[in-house]
């Protein structure tokens, strides 16, 4: 069979100069269920309007209906996210800065607040400030540590009386024995 | 990234609280000039262990003891066995001590042997003895609570 009528029509149809009657023929020609296999990949293009017709628009109740089955209630359809331009100024860059500040600041406040109060229940008889935990014990005996205790203690004492002469310093005022 | 620095922030406090605590003269001395070898020594008795000494009959039992003994914290004897050393190391720690006297007050001193005190207000709060014998070189750090009336006994044990 020749087709080249129909050929020749759609050259016309894809350079825009058909007529309606001249499209009326090409829509009757792709409705056929039989058409030549080099033009039926056209076919869905003419048949469209016939088979569109035939289709069922989704209703107005089909949001409804969609939520209801995922079991969400239609009134409380997720609302529109509704974003608005803001305008970041120096202040509120830096907040983070300053709230961070603001936590130093609260603990060195309330560090100091503690310090100070412990050092004034410890003033009178308490103003020892070394760090116990940097001694190591070299004795493992009390009676061990009493006897270098005492060494230490008399080669001091020995110095203390034996120095109340005339090499020994003058600015003394705190402490005098 | 906040939590992470206030954690942070909250965990170094007491580390640099208690980094800056204190160090007596003869640990200081130790640090400073103990060499590779390991020439210089130390004794040390802490104040756990002092608290211990208090509770020896011996010392309960004496009541001069007790009032000097519970006015310390630690001792630390500090001696190198090198003789060679000894002068080098004397003129080290008297030197040492010198160069802070804002901390360390000369007290008594001789051609073989010092004492300095470091003071809180009217407390004492270490006792540096540094001596030079023929046969000894020795650094003792007293630490401690000590007030006048301890020097007064101290001297006439």
């Amino acid at each position: 069979m020749d087709y080249k009528y129909i050929e020749q029509l759609l050259e016309r149809y894809w350079e825009a100069t058909t007529t309606p009657q001249e499209e009326t023929i090409l829509r009757t020609f792709f409705s056929q269920d039989v058409l030549p296999e080099h033009l039926a990949q056209y076919q869905p293009l003419f048949v469209y309007e016939q088979t569109a017709a035939t289709e069922q628009p989704l209703g107005d109740d089909f949001d409804r209906r969609m939520l209801e089955r995922i079991g969400q209630p239609a009134d409380e359809a997720p609302k529109k996210v509704v974003v608005k331009a803001q305008r970041l100024t120096i202040a509120s860059r830096l907040r983070p800065l300053f709230r961070a500040a603001a936590a130093v600041a609260i603990v060195a406040v309330l560090g100091t607040a503690a310090q100070s109060a412990f050092r004034q229940t410890d003033q009178t008889n308490e103003a020892w400030d070394y760090n116990s935990a940097s001694y190591a014990d070299t004795y493992q005996h009390p009676e061990e540590a009493l006897d270098a205790l005492d060494a230490g203690l008399a080669e001091i004492s020995d110095m203390l009386n034996s120095s109340t002469s005339a090499d020994s310093l003058a600015n003394n005022e705190d402490v005098q024995p | 990234m906040r939590q992470i620095l206030l954690t942070l922030l909250l965990v170094g406090l007491p580390l640099a609280a208690l980094a800056q605590q204190e160090c007596d003269f003869a640990s200081q001395y130790m640090r400073l000039y103990n060499d590779e070898a390991g020439s210089l020594s130390c004794n040390t008795v802490r104040p756990l262990m002092m608290q211990r000494i208090l509770q020896l009959d011996e010392v309960e039992n004496n009541q001069e003891a007790q009032d000097i003994i519970s006015q310390l914290k630690s001792i630390q004897i500090l001696t190198t066995k090198d003789p060679t050393a000894y002068a080098q190391h004397f003129e080290q720690a008297k030197d040492l001590a010198d160069r802070n006297s804002k901390r360390y007050r000369p007290y008594r001193s001789n051609n073989h042997s010092a004492i300095y005190f470091r003071q809180k207000k009217k407390v004492i709060v270490e006792i540096v003895y540094i001596s030079q014998q023929r046969h000894s070189f020795s650094i003792i750090s007293l630490t401690g609570n000590m007030t006048q009336d301890f020097i007064k006994k101290l001297a006439h044990i």
